[in-house]
């Protein structure tokens, strides 16, 4: 047989390339040993290394790539400025493809080539092994995107949540309820963990704000007819809708709702703060409000890192550019105020830190999550976002 | 090739085998001295597909089965065993026992009825079953819904907590060793000729007063019970489990491992999982190319598959109990 000879050449090869790379893998990381972070006696020259933890492949990649291509923006503007300290700064990216096992490796990579601070985190799910090596490492993290509850719930004191989580969109939900004298409002959620927990946090938090719940209703993912659920909430007497999904369905839904008579205020949370939620909804999204993450187009000096970002990647950045953006510049203020470049230090700094970024003003509570809720209200007007501001 | 050949004859040797082997152990054994955490922890992400190919290949190697939802297995002892630490706070080492029974319990409810299909239908059960599990987790309250269950305990072994890459290293290498003697074991003996010939031909083996659902049966349980131990370690040495980490990916994934180093061969397994634990990770430095990675896998496995359907290192033409010669793709035929 012909193919027979080949055949064995080939996995004879593949197995010497399993050969070579354990090997490899050992020379590589002998060689790192010797650049790495000799603390506070290494010279100006010496550059200072961030870890970037990024999904840059699987599902997530697009927010993981957008992430990292704001990182570099960051640091490439600090370096051409004079870096931090006289020092430069690089970043030693590592994919952690949104699964816990990858991140874990990716997390031990940054370790070992002795990175000096770690920023990123996309997926609480890979994010949260990760942050346990990287404590026990001691190295601390900024977590740019990434918003789990339980990532509080671990209590390392070297990571700090720069995303709002989704205790602050009710904070913000209330403030746009009050402004518009809601008395009942009706929540409509997709039962999955994500929006069902937005709609708990919000069915226990308005009547605290003194507003009436409706009525809270369940949409199953792609159902086309809601017209059960508009019907409820016509009956319910609500005057506020909230819907606590996905933008996919919530098109439908407020379509649906419109076509049904309903007449009173629409709102949305961030699931559906898309520009493709306004194309879908048409004539029905106008005036429907949304709770969204901090959109760079509303950010003080916004249009700047907007035309830095086309310039230099020749696309838009995306819903987390300003907060990894973000990331880098409270590091090197903290890494600044410190004076220094040891973990503790510069932990304590940041936890004092205030400082006014494009995604809003970050400045954390003693749990290491944001103080004030970067969550902003925009509501569609001629088939665009304006921003809604509330006193 | 002759080396190839002469490879092979010498690992038929059974001294030399045994030398080989226990040379193997001692090296494996002392790594840890010469190799940095990040090393140790690719080499233990190998030792974990080993382990969860091996146990698949109980259930696809030696058996014939067809199951696309092996990922499930692994998830009900992962959370389980985080589910008693975290919620009833017991011992890690006591929910071994536990995990254990609750993957035989579930593997027989779902085997029980579906065992009597053939394989096609059972890829599809045990499909949809994976799905339900992960479904069920992401939903659940006791499982932490879509984040999972985070801050499990790490456990100690005989005073030492084991928190170090090193630790997992010795912990796993050991798990992969005992999982070696019980697949090698079962193939040896009794059971494993009866699952030979129900793969090579069910109604023959029928015929012949095999009770062919039974030992379906109980392959099918063993394979899952080895998944579930490997899912309890998994949960204390991650300390988190989450419902991503339980996907069809992660199944089709240990079946590639399988696939790709020879179904039914334990080093076969071995080899594919190692190799399909360590490739990526070769390529995370080389820019441009380490983000097509997997496009780079996958060409490869194509590569495989066309030259070597039987994969890297498949068992032996004719030797196998029951096996007839030329004929070991037994699944691909089906």
């Amino acid at each position: 047989m012909r193919g027979k000879k080949t055949a064995r050449r080939l996995s004879l090869l593949i197995a010497l390339a399993m050969v070579l790379s354990v090997f490899t893998g050992c020379g590589g990381n002998s060689n790192s040993g010797g650049g790495g972070n000799t603390g506070s006696g290494g010279g100006a020259e010496e550059t200072i290394t961030i870890g970037v933890l990024t999904p840059t492949s699987g599902t997530e990649a697009f927010y993981g790539k957008d992430m990292l291509q704001s990182y570099e923006l960051a640091v490439d503007e600090i370096n051409a400025a004079g870096g931090v300290l006289g020092r430069k700064l690089s970043l030693y990216p590592a994919d952690d493809g949104c699964d816990a096992n990858m991140a874990s490796l990716a997390a031990e990579k940054i370790i070992s080539m002795d990175c000096d601070f770690v920023v990123g985190g996309y997926c609480s799910g890979a994010t949260i092994p990760a942050l346990q090596l990287f404590y026990d490492a001691d190295l601390l993290m900024l977590i740019s995107a990434a918003n789990s509850t339980q990532i509080t719930a671990l209590g390392l004191e070297q990571s700090f949540m720069l995303n709002s989580p989704g205790t602050h969109a009710l904070l913000t939900l209330i403030d746009l309820c009050k402004s518009l004298d809601v008395k009942k409002a009706a929540l409509i959620h997709q039962g999955d963990a994500y929006t069902k927990d937005l709609s708990d946090l919000c069915e226990a938090g308005l009547p605290e704000a003194g507003i009436e719940i409706a009525t809270v209703q369940v949409m199953d993912k792609g159902a086309p007819d809601v017209s059960a659920i508009v019907t409820a909430i016509r009956n319910s007497g609500a005057d506020f809708v909230y819907w606590c999904g996905y933008h996919a369905d919530g098109s439908n839904v407020i379509k649906q709702l419109r076509q049904g008579g309903y007449t009173g205020y629409i709102a949305v949370g961030d699931g559906s703060a898309s520009p493709e939620l306004i194309t879908a909804c048409g004539e029905a999204g106008e005036g429907v409000y949304v709770t969204s993450p901090p959109f760079v187009e509303f950010a003080v000096g916004g249009e700047k890192f907007v035309a830095d970002y086309n310039a230099k990647f020749n696309m838009n950045p995306g819903n987390y550019a300003t907060l990894a953006y973000d990331s880098i510049y409270v590091l090197k203020a903290a890494i600044e105020q410190a004076d220094s470049i040891e973990t503790e230090a510069v932990r304590d700094a940041v936890q004092n830190i205030s400082y006014q970024g494009l995604s809003g003003l970050i400045k954390f509570t003693q749990d290491r999550e944001l103080e004030v809720s970067n969550f902003i209200i925009l509501q569609i007007a001629d088939g665009t976002f304006d921003l809604v501001i509330i006193d | 090739m002759q080396y190839f050949t002469k490879i092979r004859q010498l690992l038929d040797n059974k001294f030399a085998t045994r030398a080989i082997l226990a040379a193997l152990c001692v090296i494996m054994a002392l790594l840890p001295l010469f190799l940095n955490n990040y090393v140790l922890n690719v080499l233990w992400n190998a030792f974990f597909y080993m382990l969860l190919a091996m146990g698949l290949n109980i259930i696809v190697g030696y058996c014939g089965l067809c199951d696309l939802g092996y990922a499930a297995k692994f998830a009900i002892g992962a959370y389980t065993t985080g589910i008693l630490i975290k919620t009833y706070h017991w011992n890690f080492w006591l929910t071994l026992p536990a995990s254990l029974a609750v993957s035989i319990i579930a593997a027989l409810l779902i085997g029980g009825p579906t065992l009597k299909l053939r394989s096609d239908y059972l890829a599809i059960v045990t499909l949809g079953f994976a799905e339900i599990v992960r479904i069920t987790a992401r939903n659940s309250n006791i499982t932490g819904s879509a984040t999972g269950i985070s801050a499990i305990p790490r456990p100690s072994f005989f005073g030492i907590r084991l928190v170090k890459p090193n630790h997992w290293y010795y912990v796993f290498l050991v798990l992969v060793i005992i999982f070696i003697i019980i697949s090698g074991r079962i193939r040896n003996s009794r059971v494993g000729r009866a699952l030979a010939f129900i793969r090579e031909d069910e109604d023959a083996a029928q015929a012949m007063g095999v009770n062919t659902t039974s030992y379906k049966l109980l392959a099918y349980t063993i394979g899952a019970a080895m998944g579930g131990i490997t899912g309890s370690f998994y949960a204390v040495k991650m300390t988190s489990i989450s419902p991503s980490s339980f996907d069809f990916t992660q199944s089709v994934n240990i079946l590639l491992a399988v696939i790709l180093g020879g179904m039914g061969k334990i080093p076969g397994v071995i080899v594919g999982a190692a190799f399909f634990a360590i490739f990526p990770e070769l390529f995370r430095d080389i820019p441009v190319i380490g983000d097509m990675r997997m496009l780079f896998f996958g060409i490869l496995l194509i590569a495989v598959m066309l030259n070597r359907p039987q994969g890297l290192w498949p068992d032996k033409l004719g030797s196998e109990p029951g096996g007839l010669p030329g004929d070991i793709n037994t699944v691909g035929r089906r």
